[in-house]
């Protein structure tokens, strides 16, 4: 044993006092590579945007200090109450940012959630917001394929292994019993779909964006192929509409859903197979939508409705008790009768407390 | 006779450019993403003749979809050259158009506050076709009472003025709008599209246009004698001040209208009257009905492109700024002697 | 048709021009208003044509007072020939002399046939009828004055206001234009022009009226007027006024030796 050389001493004490004094810090590596010290113990947590603050509220809703955007009418009944009044904060992506740096410095955060793309772009801006505001940021895969990998990795970063356990196990078995399902569909028996976004239905997003990927996983074929690899949001010509004659329609636009619900009202629309076989579905919106806005594990009960619409009894699906469960684990809240009536109006294609039409 | 050289080029190009446009527009009904044989074009035809209710998709797709959506493109295309030919000759500069009192800008204002508050179609039209009326009379009750001593001067500025504050306005409609939801949507409909136009929206926007046109029409010499000046106008007994209230209302009129139905599309006011003007000179009589046929015959050219391309469509503001920036700048560079 | 301005006070809104001004003017007569730049004879014009606000006194015309009038009325009775400006557009010389028959047809009208020979002969009068499909931009300076003068001339106005008729003309034109003046006025036409060139007043005008700082400080015929004391005091130089052979009287200046 060599004895120990007091200057050295002296210099490794110095070093211990000049190092960063308080709680204790732990490393993680988020969903993008990066390494990001973490406090011990996370009691403020700063969602950077829209997805971050639904994974957020699903996992610890404690510890949220504010929305991106302040909650609407419709959608308070569905948050639980403690949540429900927290401050309107604005987005913090280190691009077209709403937030205030200071404001969200002065709410003291031990931490900022980023849910979505992990490529090194958004890796970058992470990079960016962190050094601008010396708090620790993560970003988190915000693909549907990796929502439970997300959840566990979320576990270990709030300190709460179990809760993330719950919501990824959740997940796992909701993609796992989709893939059985799946299995035995082969490619043309699946329907073809068309995403209605917008006032005129004329906005849509194209296969393979984020936007649309729920209709891919669950089954169904958007119809929407810009085939030179093009992502994203695009409108399109009814003409064209009629040209790829969709077996269902799914829209989550109420204004556009009550123009061709009617199917009298509506001639450009009359022509496509989706109207005339009454298979036209209002997607919920409160307190997330189901199929987007925002992207992110919102999009799990979507997943399960949508997959009961495109293929029926082959995957069962409850829309009253599975919503009411899936309400209760992810947002906290018992959803009464009223509300959920409300909630799912025409979410199966049909008017609401009549008897079935076809 | 008098001008027999400069008459008789004009007697032969202003039909002509009818023929164009309906040429155009026959060109435009064969072509789209729908498959329609010749076999089933004509039993469309006769179907539409006999007044049977379409019941076939290829009728649906010629009568309710093509159809409208040329003659949208006709319409709107002529409104806005038609207005630009107003508004150039209103103000004696090349570099006008019908955007120059911000119509569009409040237009553009209308949708978006209509698309923020999540309306049904019909609202968005009102309201953009209510804000490009709003912001024009603004910018007309700020003249008023400037007063300046050249009142066209004075409208311009207010125009860019006005214009500028509908454009902050639409800038922070747009920070606050959903971005997964309504963002979309305004930034399409900022981009113009005639995607959604159906017949119903040519009813409604025709009476505007056709209040707006007529007075056009018949005002035609005294718009002629306008675009010497204020000075000279009056002296030659044209009550300037008031002509250019109702030529300067005609013309919004005209413009809010179809801008409503079909959003921002920018160039077509702009480009086509000057091509127009080198065609047949800047008398009024023939220079009007000249930019109207070609801003018809330009716009549905263009939306044939836009809607055939690809699956998708390309908005059309985007292709008649990509066909007729370079246009412009030729027009710039040979017309150095100025404005023939 | 008789103009009468009674102690008419003229300028812009910020501006007083001139006042105390009084003139009358009768078809067949021709007035001269002389005076240097910035005395206030485009002003004085503008608000003889009501194209300005007087700032005091009143204009009659043909009895009626101009601001009774509408602008068809005025353009009727009284035409404008203004200054050389560069016409923003490319007007053929037929159309732009059609313009001036405007103000006889209704509001929502265009001109007629009879109206295109009223232009044509108008053109021909001034000697441009080859012109006349020509782009007035394509036009030299002197040329479209001429144009100008012939859209006035087709107005058919019995009286004719001109700033300045014959700059930017070459010899020749100024001659021919100056003839036309005499030819209008003695087809009862009467015509108010302004002029820097004292030869011009003598030869056209039958009465002459000499203005400076907005004042009309001499009213008369050309040779009561136009005395070399009077043209020293209003322009600063000598000029000597001789009477030639034929019996026209110019006004040469003298230069210092």
């Amino acid at each position: 044993m060599t004895r120990i050389d007091r200057r050295s001493f002296v210099a490794g004490a110095g070093l211990m006092l000049l190092a960063r004094p308080a709680r204790a810090a732990r490393t993680v590596t988020d969903s993008a590579g990066r390494t990001v010290t973490l406090p011990d113990r996370i009691d403020h947590v700063f969602a950077a945007g829209g997805p971050a603050s639904v994974v957020v509220y699903a996992m610890r809703p404690e510890t949220m200090v504010g929305w991106p955007r302040a909650l609407r009418a419709e959608e308070r009944p569905f948050i639980a109450p403690a949540q429900r009044d927290l401050p309107e904060v604005g987005l913090l992506t280190g691009r077209g940012d709403t937030a205030n740096v200071e404001t969200v410095l002065k709410m003291k955060p031990d931490l900022i959630v980023d849910y979505g793309s992990v490529r090194p772009s958004f890796a970058s801006l992470a990079d960016n917001v962190q050094q601008r505001t010396g708090i620790p940021y993560v970003l988190i895969d915000g693909r549907l394929n990796a929502a439970a990998a997300s959840f566990r990795l979320l576990g270990t970063i709030f300190g709460a292994p179990e809760r993330g356990e719950t919501l990824a196990r959740y997940s796992d078995d909701l993609l796992k019993s989709l893939d059985t399902t799946l299995k035995s569909i082969s490619e043309d028996q699946r329907p073809r779909v068309y995403l209605a976004r917008g006032p005129d239905g004329l906005e849509t997003g194209l296969r393979g964006s984020i936007n649309t990927e729920i209709i891919e996983r669950a089954g169904g074929r958007n119809v929407a192929d810009a085939q030179d690899q093009r992502r994203g949001i695009a409108k399109v010509s009814p003409e064209q509409i009629l040209a790829w004659n969709p077996d269902v329609i799914v829209t989550w636009d109420r204004n556009f859903h009550d123009k061709i619900a009617n199917k009298g009202d509506d001639p450009l629309w009359q022509g496509v197979k989706a109207v005339k076989d009454g298979r036209v579905y209002l997607a919920p919106t409160a307190p997330f939508g189901w199929i987007d806005r925002p992207p992110s594990i919102n999009r799990l009960i979507g997943l399960r409705w949508l997959a009961n619409l495109f293929h029926g009894a082959r995957f069962p699906f409850d829309i009253r008790q599975d919503t009411r469960a899936f309400y209760k684990l992810f947002y906290h809240v018992d959803v009464t009768d009223a509300d959920l009536d409300t909630l799912i109006a025409w979410a199966d294609g049909k008017p609401p407390s009549l008897p079935a039409r076809r | 006779m008098t001008g027999s050289r400069a008459a008789s080029r004009a007697s032969w190009i202003v039909p002509g450019l009818a023929l164009l446009a309906i040429a155009v527009a026959a060109v435009a009904v064969t072509v789209g993403a729908f498959p329609v044989t010749p076999d089933g074009f004509f039993r469309a035809v006769k179907n539409l003749w006999s007044g049977d209710l379409p019941q076939t998709s290829e009728e649906r797709v010629l009568f309710g979809i093509r159809g409208p959506r040329i003659l949208a493109g006709l319409i709107v295309g002529a409104s806005l050259a038609g207005a630009g030919v107003v508004y150039q000759g209103l103000f004696r500069n090349p570099l006008v158009s019908p955007d120059v009192l911000g119509v569009s800008a409040g237009a553009g204002l209308g949708a978006v506050i209509g698309i923020f508050l999540s309306l049904p179609v019909f609202a968005i039209q009102m309201l953009a076709f209510g804000g490009g009326l709003a912001t024009v009379g603004l910018v007309y009750l700020v003249a008023v009472a400037v007063r300046g001593r050249d009142p066209t001067l004075v409208l311009v500025l207010g125009g860019v003025v006005v214009g500028a504050l509908a454009g902050a306005a639409i800038s922070l409609l747009k920070i606050l709008a959903d971005p997964y939801d309504q963002l979309p949507a305004i930034t399409f409909w900022l981009l113009g599209s005639l995607a959604s136009v159906r017949g119903g929206d040519l009813w409604n926007v025709m009476p505007a246009v056709l209040i707006g046109l007529v007075p056009l029409v018949l005002l035609r010499w005294q718009i002629n004698v306008l675009s010497l000046g204020d000075e000279e106008a009056k002296s030659l007994g044209v009550e300037s001040g008031r002509l250019r209230v109702i030529v300067i209302a005609a013309a919004t009129l005209m413009t809010a209208s179809v801008v409503a139905i079909s959003g921002v599309i920018g160039w077509v006011g702009l480009v086509i009257p000057h091509i127009a003007r080198m065609l047949v000179g800047p008398n009024f009589e023939r220079l009007l009905p000249a930019a109207m046929l070609m801003g018809a015959s330009y716009l549905v050219l263009v939306d044939t492109l836009a809607r055939s391309l690809g699956r998708i469509e390309v908005p059309i503001g985007i292709l008649t700024a990509v066909v007729g920036a370079p246009f412009f700048l030729w027009l710039l560079w040979r017309g150095r002697h100025g404005w023939s | 048709m008789r103009l009468v301005a009674r102690d008419l006070a003229f300028g812009y809104p910020e501006l007083s021009v001139g006042r105390d001004l009084n003139l009358t003017v009768e078809a067949g007569e021709v007035l001269c208003l002389l005076g240097p730049n910035g005395c206030g004879k485009t002003t004085l014009f503008k608000t003889l044509l009501g194209l300005l606000q007087p700032q005091g006194g009143g204009v009659t015309l043909g009895g009626d007072a101009l601001a009774d009038l509408s602008r068809a009325d005025i353009a009727r009775r009284i035409a404008y020939v203004p200054q050389a400006q560069d016409t923003a557009f490319p007007y053929t010389a037929s159309d732009l002399v059609l313009m001036g028959r405007v103000a006889h047809r209704g509001v929502f009208a265009a001109p007629t046939q009879q109206d295109r020979s009223i232009a044509l002969n108008a053109l021909t009068e001034l000697g441009i009828a080859a012109l006349a499909a020509r782009e007035v931009t394509t036009l030299s300076g002197g040329q479209r004055q001429l144009v100008i003068v012939a859209r006035a001339m087709a107005q058919a106005a019995r009286l004719i206001v001109m700033d300045e008729p014959t700059a930017s003309l070459d010899f020749g034109n100024q001659v021919a234009v100056l003839a036309e003046i005499r030819k209008l006025a003695a087809r009862g036409t009467g015509v108010i022009l302004s002029t820097h060139d004292p030869d011009q007043a003598f030869a056209v005008a039958s009465r002459v009226a000499l203005m400076q700082d907005g004042v009309i400080v001499a009213q008369g015929t050309p040779s009561e007027v136009l005395t070399a004391a009077r043209l020293k005091a209003v322009y600063g130089i000598d000029v000597t006024v001789e009477q030639l052979a034929g019996g026209q009287t110019v006004c040469a200046p003298v230069y210092p030796r």
